[in-house]
């Protein structure tokens, strides 16, 4: 038999819903920023190995970012002696490894010769090696914890994912719109500081919405992780919802919510000083306009919520008067003021 | 200084794209036959993301898909410093000897490919681009070669050796039709973004290739 015949002997449909069911549900995380699909990527592969350890799997792991191995001048051959590919990489592949310096997706990774599996010396020793700097997430098993520090490990500053949020209500999601907001967009040096082009002039970047629904996305996804599925840019019949969270990916609609997120800007960033300006009352249309959204891809997705959230990078607090039309278009609406000092933290 | 044509300097900027993501996916090195075979994924499947290809047509080839154009793209990046090639070889299989190389993007690769990305046109290129090479890194090794023989275009087995394959009609590119066809698995089709697609096609890809290699022995 040759191979063109031995393809055409494959029932094309069964082999189709077998990876349909095994990947579609494992890995919605296609398509991020680098540093979020390491989150991601290498959060569920952490789980993955968490759920198939025999023994307890004591210490940490620290997964570090190489966002273009082929030119980091941090991986030396000699200092970095071990290579591997850890997308299916199991429990026991791993034994005695602690570090690894990789690709987002975690096709390649480095590591050096590192015996200790205490967490304190882990990232002593990253920041000794001069990638103190990097997203990095440390895994402690015995803890149930992903610690991510989108910053690096030196800047301290992280936080725990896992034993925080897993378990609570998938659609109790105003409260975690706040606790989100709170560490990543309310303040310039929070985890989503980086869609300020200038925040002491209040300029937001040109893709801002984009960044702050891909943040969402992987904090949303590693909260909700096995009890619901997230789709970013869903397609409706009527248009794309930012975000859709499901009950169940290939299930009914019931329980499912839309997230219609919209970044408010007083001045549009522009790399030739020609930057646009927007009035009150033209955000004040915009704002109406997501709230629409949402309530028309409620209706046509026939979701149970529908949530409209406005991060708010205008010149001035002033009021918006919108409330009233969330209200009646049954959209829960949420402004996010984005402080510009770090003045209060 | 000789100006390029548009149409060089898209073929010149996915070339310096393909090897850049391939870089960042962790495809290091990249060789000349997977080159190819990742320019072919980013011809044949840009349909999924309403982007226009370079190319439509492709010759059914002994060794897999070819782009003479591509090709020539890919060493004046080498020429003008912003890749590296190394590790030439000439293997010989039954059909002949063959050249094969291994290449490599440069710091001033990366830092051209990351100027081009500030441009609007280039940014949704290189988006599409990085979406198909993280579906195909995403496959294991051993495989990955041989995934663009398997594809349902290109491994059409209605098609013999040596014919132009034209995919420029929807209905003629069945990869496209194959990938479309997951919709059928999701209770809502809508869910299914193009990332989604692409994943879902090169996974099936590598299973009817593992499959076939098995019953082959």
């Amino acid at each position: 038999m040759d191979l063109t015949s031995a393809m055409s002997c494959v029932s094309n449909d069964d082999v189709k819903a077998a990876i349909f069911s095994r990947e579609i549900l494992r890995n919605p995380g296609r398509s991020l920023s680098p540093s979020m699909q390491l989150l991601h990527d290498a959060g569920k592969l952490c789980l993955a190995w968490l759920e198939a350890a025999t023994a307890p799997m004591s210490g940490a792991y620290a997964f570090v970012l190489s966002e273009h191995p082929a030119l980091d001048d941090a991986i030396d051959d000699s200092k970095f002696p071990n290579l591997r590919n850890l997308q299916k990489a199991s429990v026991h592949d791993i034994i005695d490894t602690r570090i690894f310096v990789c690709s987002a997706n975690l096709k390649v990774s480095f590591s050096p010769e590192f015996g200790s599996r205490n967490t304190s010396q882990i990232i002593s020793w990253l920041g000794a090696n001069g990638i103190g700097d990097r997203p990095t997430l440390v895994f402690q098993p015995t803890e149930g914890m992903i610690l991510w520090y989108p910053d690096g490990v030196a800047t301290g500053t992280a936080i725990n994912y896992v034993t925080d949020l897993q378990k609570e209500d998938v659609f109790d999601l105003e409260k975690y719109a706040d606790h989100f907001h709170e560490h990543w967009t309310k303040w310039p040096t929070g985890f989503g500081g980086k869609i300020w082009h200038d925040h002491k002039e209040r300029i937001v970047i040109k893709r801002a919405e984009d960044c702050v629904r891909d943040d969402l996305f992987v904090y949303l996804s590693l909260v909700v992780y096995r009890t619901g599925n997230i789709v970013r840019e869903n397609l409706m019949t009527n248009g794309r919802s930012d975000l859709w969270i499901y009950s169940r990916y290939s299930g009914d609609t019931a329980g499912s919510a839309v997230v219609e997120l919209k970044v408010l800007r007083s001045k549009s960033f522009s790399i030739d000083k020609k930057a646009r300006t927007y009035s009150d009352k033209v955000i004040e249309e915009y704002v109406k306009k997501g709230i629409r959204q949402a309530s028309e891809y409620k209706a046509s997705g026939k979701a149970e919520k529908a949530f409209c959230w406005c991060f708010d990078a205008r010149a001035a607090n002033n009021n918006l008067p919108v409330h009233p039309n969330a209200i009646s278009a049954g959209v829960s609406l949420k402004l996010f003021w984005m402080e510009s000092n770090f003045k209060g933290r | 200084m000789v100006r390029l044509s548009n149409d060089d300097l898209r073929r010149r900027a996915w070339a310096l794209f393909i090897l850049d993501n391939s870089m960042r996916m962790g495809l290091i090195p990249l060789s000349k036959i997977r080159f190819h075979r990742i320019t072919y994924f980013c011809n044949c499947l840009s349909g999924l993301f309403q982007v226009l290809p370079l190319d439509t047509t492709v010759v059914k080839y002994v060794r897999g898909p070819y782009y003479p154009e591509m090709q020539w793209h890919l060493d004046r990046l080498v020429g003008a410093g912003l890749a590296t090639i190394k590790d030439l070889r000439y293997p010989m299989d039954p059909h002949g000897t063959w050249m094969d190389a291994n290449y490599q993007i440069t710091k001033s690769g990366a830092l051209a490919a990351e100027a081009l990305r500030k441009v609007d046109d280039f940014y949704s290129i290189n988006k599409f681009i990085s979406d198909i090479i993280y579906s195909y890194s995403a496959q294991e090794e051993k495989f990955l070669d041989s995934l663009a023989i398997f594809d349902s275009t290109y491994g059409n087995a209605q098609k013999e050796e040596g014919i132009v394959i034209d995919f420029s009609e929807a209905i003629e590119n069945l990869s496209v039709r194959e990938a479309d066809s997951f919709e059928k698995f999701a209770q809502n089709p809508n869910t299914l973004s193009p990332q989604d697609r692409t994943f879902l096609y090169m996974g099936y890809l590598q299973q009817i290739t593992s499959d076939a290699v098995r019953k082959v022995g």
